[in-house]
């Protein structure tokens, strides 16, 4: 009984790093209908740059994070408004994907320059990423309630911003229909930056509180980026609330499927779980069917 | 129609469009390009990886432009069918002992059918979410290769045996280069075929506007699937080569990284022709060559010529090269004052003409279209609710009522551009309900746009030849190899596309992309594209809306014409009630849903019902 507990606990683990980029990811692609390619690349930046003013050069950790939150935001503020932005005007959306693959290439090849393709340990203080606790038979990573906590911090931000603020209401409107927004004077390029920035921060957070479960590794975060599109996909990609619970039960298939199936099988699990949702439900597990296209 | 005797010259001949034929002047350059790097393979053997990775991705980009270039199928798995080929040909070449005249046709072969399964997700989501998958495909795709051992040899990977041809030895080196180069000609030959045949138009057509694609009686979904085996075949053929070149397979050669640099090579190259493939090729593997700061800078450099092309040119340094052409060759004929389009002799095509004419023409009037109890529902309101009637074959018949009393929803019905619609509707005996939307126009269904559903980046005349791609008869093999049938369907095609665009006063205008058209010709080249199609019955979604009353009334004149040219029936929304009442020998008219009069136009405009709903008092 314990063994189940302890695959679920990891798990759910793993199912909260999904979960928030696969929120980051829906944030985006809800209000603006882009897909992020660099997306991974950019948390993994921002937990190297918590990293390396916290360990390299002997900043508080906290000090460090939010240094590392602040350059996240500017840092997606230049990109959208230098890359993104002047593409958004053509209405076409493929150009946009390509451009962000380009600052993908762009920025994983800035972080292997900046900090070498070996791996490093993620030092946090307390060294707490390395204390177990015993309850039982069941054991329990600190680092892992710091995690889980986070989540839950951030997922009641991200869940007031939405609902509570302004800038919530204009993503909503312009999820429901970009032009009727614009026509009620929504202001598309604050809400689409925002967003951007929002949506930055929320995958900023998950680089950071990852590295320590992870190695540090220069391409680290890309894994956790492909998970969490599979959990959008289980979400239907429109409801964020189904992109983390998406994540969740991905990161509970996933914890299991290690213990039981062979190991090809369960590397290729997440195009697994793509192609069957995308052949039985494409609208995702949560949500129903919208309506009809208009011609 | 300009059938008359005393015009000499065909409208193909008058407006020079140039036609399909086996070897056109690209054919010549490409393979005086490729004879040269053959003849030049032995003398630069130190450069010979570099020459070796180039061809290998210019093969890849060829195929991608298949899937991407063409297709717009974004992918970002490709390198899975690269990996397939690298590890066929190490299985093959050390398990079986058997050289290239095995591993090329398998490799092909397994890939193309994996290609299937790949192109699958692309018939449910949209491009963006495609690109995504195929991303999660690249992702897993090295992972399962590193837990496959028995295939892979895992991590450490497996040697690739001898490079034989029918148990005949070669030595790599320059020998490997010629070999890369003949597949190297042997992939652009089958892909500049596809680009110059119904089904690289079909594929364009596709890319640029999905749904009027599917209301030209074009095969989506199988087109969808079949750009990606096609462009997995040929891709498997460059891994082939991979495995001769580095001799020993590894997965972590063929993740991600390799993925995304052969998608961002060709969009680099230029994503639309074969040439944007070699510079793509050339441009990420001779760069690294040129000094060691730039090897050290190489993703950086990528990444940024990738970030500055897309803002300023997005079809890559070929469109850069083509567009100063452009500009140079326009300057010229400023300055000559003449216009010349390519000299092609078209005396061969005269007598086609009467063959063509008369096998447009239908003996048997078509068009009888029965509609029973036509319901769309959206939600609570019931847009078509319950409509009934029937259209004698070849009859004008105008569809009139208010602004949201479902005309356009009862077309789409009827084309199956709705879903959830109920009831029967038959065209000519056979029943359409239920069938998917290509089917029904090939069934004799065609239908213009309310809101223009052109493709752009296509010109005025593949506009017509797509409409005309369910007469053309030519298999996609064929094709595929440029066989001598299929030039002739084209020229067919070409002469009957002239003749049609002639007679809506759009020849002169053939090689204009649509997109740059003023509004009035683009209404026009819609209605020719669903005029092409050679259609039963021709629903008409407000062709005339927003041209002056005088031009509608000619355009809907020429439509007419054609159409009992072609013994078809047209059934058309418009508002203009005069118009209308001008050209139809019927009115129907909808109200919330619901017809409430049918009959001759002078019947139906002094109907109390319809003055009260519709026309106002």
């Amino acid at each position: 009984m314990v063994d189940y507990i302890q695959i679920a606990w990891q798990g759910l683990v793993s199912g909260f790093a999904y979960a928030l980029i696969g929120l980051a990811l829906v944030m985006v692609y809800k209000t603006a209908r882009i897909l992020n390619f660099a997306a991974g690349t950019m948390a993994g930046i921002s937990g190297f740059l918590a990293h390396w003013w916290a360990a390299e050069n002997d900043m508080p950790f906290a000090i460090a994070i939010i240094f590392a939150m602040i350059m996240t935001a500017v840092g997606t503020y230049v990109i959208e408004r230098l890359t993104v932005r002047p593409l958004i005007k053509l209405g076409d959306f493929l150009p946009i994907v390509i451009m962000t693959l380009g600052v993908e290439e762009l920025l994983a090849n800035v972080s292997l320059l900046w900090w070498g393709g070996s791996a490093q340990r993620y030092r946090v203080p307390g060294d707490i990423d390395r204390i177990n606790w015993l309850i039982g038979d069941f054991r329990l990573n600190a680092w892992h309630v710091v995690v889980a906590g986070t989540t839950f911090v951030t997922l009641s931000i991200v869940g007031y911003v939405i609902n509570q603020t302004e800038l919530g209401l204009g993503m909503k409107a312009f999820a429901e229909d970009q032009d009727a927004a614009k026509l009620m004077g929504v202001k598309e390029s604050t809400v689409s930056i925002w967003t951007w920035v929002l949506s930055a921060l929320v995958g900023g957070v998950t680089g950071i509180v990852y590295a320590p479960v992870l190695f540090l590794q220069q391409d680290y975060m890309n894994i956790i980026f492909i998970k969490g599109f599979v959990a959008a996909i289980l979400g239907g990609f429109l409801s964020l609330s189904g992109g983390v619970a998406g994540g969740l039960l991905l990161g509970e298939l996933e914890a299991f499927t290690i213990k039981w199936a062979p190991r090809e099988f369960a590397a290729a699990l997440p195009v697994v779980i793509v192609f069957i949702v995308l052949l039985i439900r494409p609208h995702g597990l949560f949500t129903r069917e919208k309506g009809h296209e208009r011609v | 129609m300009s059938t008359d005797n005393q015009q000499a010259q065909t409208a193909l001949e008058r407006a020079k469009i140039p036609l399909p034929r086996f070897l056109k002047k690209n054919h010549y350059l490409g393979f005086l390009g490729i004879l040269l790097v053959y003849l030049l393979a032995g003398t630069y053997s130190a450069y010979s990886l570099t020459i070796m990775s180039t061809i290998i991705f210019a093969i890849i980009g060829a195929s991608l432009i298949v899937v991407f270039g063409m297709a717009g199928q974004l992918t970002l798995g490709h390198t899975i069918f690269v990996a397939g080929g690298v590890f066929l040909s190490a299985n093959i070449t050390m398990e079986w002992s058997r050289g290239l005249e095995t591993e090329l046709p398998l490799a092909f072969g397994v890939m193309f059918i994996l290609g299937l399964i790949v192109g699958f997700p692309s018939l449910r989501v949209n491009e963006l979410y495609l690109a995504l998958a195929t991303f999660a495909v690249a992702f897993v795709g090295v992972q399962v290769l590193f837990e496959w051992e028995q295939f892979t040899g895992g991590g450490s990977g497996k040697p690739v045996g001898k490079l034989e041809f029918f148990g005949r030895e070669f030595s790599r080196g320059p020998t490997l280069v010629r070999i890369a180069l003949i597949i190297m000609l042997f992939t652009f030959w089958i892909v500049g075929n596809f680009q110059d045949g119904r089904t690289g138009r079909a594929w364009n057509a596709l890319r640029t506007s999905e749904t009027a694609a599917r209301a030209s009686g074009l095969p989506v979904a199988w087109l969808k699937i079949l750009c990606f085996a096609i462009g997995g075949g040929l891709a498997g053929l460059g891994g082939v080569l991979y495995a001769h070149t580095l001799r020993y397979a590894i997965p972590e050669n063929y993740g991600v990284n390799l993925s995304i640099i052969v998608v961002l090579a060709l969009i680099i190259g230029g994503k639309h022709r074969l040439m944007g493939a070699v510079l793509g090729a050339v441009y990420v593997k001779w760069l690294p060559e040129l000094s060691r700061s730039v090897q050290e800078y190489e993703g950086l450099i990528y990444g940024g010529t990738l970030i500055i092309l897309t803002l300023i040119a997005p079809d890559g340094l070929v469109g850069m090269f083509e567009w100063a052409a452009e500009r140079i060759k326009s300057y010229n004929n400023s300055k000559n004052g003449e216009n010349f389009n390519s000299k092609i002799a078209v005396s061969d095509i005269s007598p086609l003409r009467s063959e063509y004419l008369s096998s447009i023409g239908s003996e048997t009037t078509r068009g009888h279209l029965v509609v029973k109890n036509a319901a769309v529902a959206f939600g609570g309101v019931k847009a078509v609710d319950d409509v009934s009637f029937e259209i004698p074959a070849g009859a004008v018949t105008g569809l009139i009522g208010s602004n949201g009393a479902g005309k356009t929803t009862l077309f789409n019905a009827i084309t199956g551009h709705v879903k959830g619609a109920t009831g029967e509707f038959i065209l000519d005996g056979t029943s359409v309900s239920g069938k998917p939307i290509h089917v029904r126009a090939l069934t004799g269904i065609g239908r213009t746009f309310q809101n223009l559903n052109l493709h752009d980046d296509l010109n005025v005349l593949e506009h017509a030849l797509l409409g005309l791609d369910r007469n053309t008869n030519y298999s996609r093999i064929a094709e595929s190899f440029r066989l001598p049938w299929v030039l002739r369907e084209e020229k067919k095609a070409h002469f009957v596309a002239a003749e049609l665009l002639d007679h809506m006063d759009l020849l002169e205008y053939w090689d204009e992309k649509v997109e740059d058209l003023p509004y009035g010709l683009q209404k026009r080249v819609d209605v020719v594209r669903a005029l092409a199609s050679n259609p039963g019955i021709l629903l008409l979604d407000e062709p005339a809306a927003g041209l002056p009353t005088a031009e509608a009334l000619e355009m809907m004149q020429k439509v007419q014409e054609y159409a009992k040219h072609i013994s078809a029936g047209v059934l058309i929304i418009e508002h203009n009630v005069e118009l209308v009442a001008d050209v139809s020998e019927r009115i129907i008219v909808l109200d919330a849903g619901k017809t409430i009069a049918d009959g001759t136009p002078e019947e139906v405009t002094r109907n109390e019902e319809v003055i009260a709903a519709y026309l106002g008092t």
